[in-house]
Order: structure tokens, then sequence, then C-alpha cells
């Protein structure tokens, strides 16, 4: 096993360009740089850790698999990699056959107090604290519920139905809401 | 004009970014992801716009026993026995073009005519020497130079580098074990021996060997 330099810095984009070349040595690197991460955004959205782990690896399967596709997008790398790993658990969330909507909130402050403790990501370097200090503002320009919303879809996999059923409003109600919202957000985004 | 009026693929890409669909909706929305380029972009694009919100997911460290797991779905055939097989193995898409290219152009299909029956000139097993736990065979041809591990692997971030060591006791570089070995206008005497030791990716940078030697063969004239 090739042993990593963990003082250096990568870049992820040239590393999986490296992984669609089947370079397993980069796909090690990348795994070291990012799991983390990844490992962080499936437990918040299974709130499940052994579904996480499970989870986690048909990710890494996946880029594996599709490091071929990164190359001809123009996609940052790392909201690329969080991009499979989210879309990855949707689809879990999504074919679980008990409803999940009233156990949603229960064991997330468990996986909360566990994540409290871990070093700071590579989302939070200066660029991206940019990027999500201007999210953040923008997220602000909506009505609260509407941020709020918005937010639980992307971080904790809500469904427009389970939104509806948490804010007690008419499922097409809720799309109308969404739709609009995220027409905002974007319009704010690509103002700022 | 009502919402529904003005829904369209950018709508649709938002919502799929988000991860609100479900069913045959969110389904029907991944088809077009795999199968539609200008729909892709658009979802990248949320994706994109989307990623601030990011920082909302903290880092926590995995288990090791998924990134075996990963491994051993991913490369558990030849690959981790490692060896000539697992180079071959891992390399096979690059070493399948360049055979297919290569194969292709017309002098060298009047080569391959020749190549049949090589004349094997010399052979040697070329043993480890100490604690190494390796062993190398080398067959010198009219037509070239072939050396195989036979026990082994490669440390992935180092090289083989074969030396041919004349009774001189001249040393002269026959390149690493994968790349090319060169032994064009080469004259091997039968005194001479082979020996291999452990480089940098690519060879010793110098022409003289710089990592230990951890194998040695004398010539047998066949």
């Amino acid at each position: 096993m090739k042993r990593v330099e963990l003082s250096k810095t990568y870049d992820i984009s040239e590393l999986i360009a490296q992984v669609a070349l089947r370079d397993r040595d980069a796909f090690d690197v990348i795994y070291s740089q990012t799991s983390a991460k990844l490992f962080g955004v499936l437990l918040r959205l299974l709130n499940d850790r052994a579904e996480a782990e499970d989870a986690l690896q048909e990710v890494y399967v996946r880029v594996w698999q599709k490091a071929d596709r990164f190359a001809t997008q123009e996609a940052n790398a790392m909201s690329w990699l969080i991009a499979i790993a989210r879309n990855h658990a949707i689809d879990r969330i999504r074919t679980r056959k008990a409803p999940t909507s009233s156990a949603k909130t229960s064991d997330i402050d468990d996986v909360s107090d566990v994540m409290a403790s871990e070093a700071p990501s590579p989302e939070d370097s200066a660029v991206n604290m940019g990027e999500a200090r201007r999210i953040d503002y923008c997220m602000g320009q909506l009505d609260e519920d509407k941020a709020d919303a918005v937010k639980s879809a992307y971080v904790e996999g809500y469904s427009y139905q389970e939104l509806a059923d948490k804010y007690h409003i008419p499922l097409n109600t809720m799309r109308t809401w969404l739709r609009r919202s995220l027409k905002s957000l974007r319009e704010c985004l690509e103002s700022n | 004009m009502s919402d529904d009026a003005k829904y369209n693929d950018d709508d649709l890409a938002a919502e799929y970014a988000l991860g609100v669909l479900e069913g045959a909706e969110r389904e029907n929305a991944q088809k077009r992801v795999e199968n539609d380029v200008n729909f892709a972009r658009l979802v990248s694009s949320w994706e994109e716009k989307l990623s601030g919100l990011n920082h909302e997911f903290k880092e926590v460290e995995a288990p090791a026993s998924v990134k075996k797991a990963i491994d051993d779905k991913l490369f558990a055939e030849p690959v981790a026995s490692g060896g000539m097989l697992g180079l071959l193995t891992r390399y096979r898409i690059p070493i399948l073009l360049a055979v297919l290219i290569f194969a292709a152009t017309p002098r060298v299909m009047d080569y391959f005519a020749e190549i049949t029956a090589p004349q094997v000139i010399y052979t040697s097993s070329i043993n480890a020497l100490e604690d190494y736990q390796v062993a190398f065979v080398a067959q010198v041809t009219d037509q070239g130079l072939t050396v195989t591990q036979s026990q082994g692997t490669k440390p992935a971030d180092k090289d083989y580098e074969l030396w041919l060591v004349k009774s001189d006791g001249e040393v002269v570089t026959l390149g690493v074990l994968s790349g090319e070995l060169n032994p064009e206008g080469l004259e091997i005497a039968p005194d001479a021996k082979f020996a291999i030791s452990i480089e940098q990716i690519g060879g010793s940078p110098t022409g003289v060997a710089q990592g230990p030697v951890v194998a040695l063969g004398e010539l047998t004239r066949v």
C-alpha cells in the first residue's frame, strides 16, 4: 500500500481525472481526503450509522466507475462528490418501505453530538465560507419557513410530500412554494 | 400565467438537485441526467448553486472496514495478488489501446510474422539477495529482452530497474521493468550478470542505481 503524505494539498479534480484513467493510488488519495466529509453527508441524511457505512461503499464504487463523467463537467470536484453522496442517500431514503417522516427528527441529535467534535471540513476554507455566507445571505432573504424547507430538503432529505406534512399544507401548495423559493434563491445567488 | 405554465427544465433540475422529488418523477429526472447532456448541465449548475449549504455537513471519520470493503468490491480479483499480473490487470485498458494502435501499423504486421518464433540466446534466473522476497526470469532472444517477475510484488510507488553488470565491472541500465526494456545494440557477453534494483518510478535519474539491489542472476547460454 502506498503511503500518503498527509500534509500535501491535493487537487481533487486532478485526482478524479487520474481515477478516470484507473489510477488506484489516486483513488486511495481521494478516499483519504474526502471520505470523512462524504460520511458526514450520509450520516446526516440517512441518520443510521450502519446504513451510512454501507452507502459510503456504494458511493466510492460509483466515484471509481463515474470518474470519466466528471471530466466532461465544469463542476467543482468536492460539490460533485457530495452530489453523488446526496443522490445515493436520497435514493435509499426514497426506497425505504416504512414511512420516515415521523422518525426523521428522532436520533439526529445523537449524530450531531458525534459530529460536533470533528475537525473543520475542507468546505470551511475561506473560499467556500464565501459561498456558504452567500447562500446564508440569500436564504435569509426568503421567508423563514421557506428557507427552512429548502434546508430540510437539502440537508435531511425531505421529499415534497414530507415537507407538505411537516408544514401542514397541501402538496401542490408546497410545490409552488418551493419552486418560487428556488427561483428567488437563484436570482439572489446570481446577483450577489 | 400560472406557476405550472412557467414550469420548465430548470425548475425540474432544481427540484432534482435539491432532492425533493420521489417515485416516477425522481426516476425520470435521473434518466434524463444520464441521457440528456443539457439537462445534466442544469442539474450540475444547481448542485453548484446549492453547494454553499454543504458546510451543514460535518466531517466524520469512517471506520477502516469501509475502505477495505470498497477495495474488495472493486479490486478483489487479480490486482490484489499484485505482481506482473496485477500490473497487467490494472493497466489493461491502456495496454489494450497501445497494443491495438501498435498492431494497426503495417510495419508491425510484418514484424509479427517474424516474431512468431524468437530464438532464445540467454536465460537468467535473477534471484533475491539477502532478505528480499523476489525473483525474476529474463530471456534474451534475437527479438529482444523480456523479464518476468516470478515471485513477490512491486511496491506501488517504485519501479524495478534492470542493470547489466559486465565482467569488467561496468554497469549499464536496461530500463525499468514496467516500461520498455531496451537492449538495442547491446552486446551481452556470457560472463555478464543481470541485477535488479528498486528505484523511483521511471528509474534512477542518474544512470547509476540509487536504491538497493534486490536480485542478481547469471546468464545461461541456450
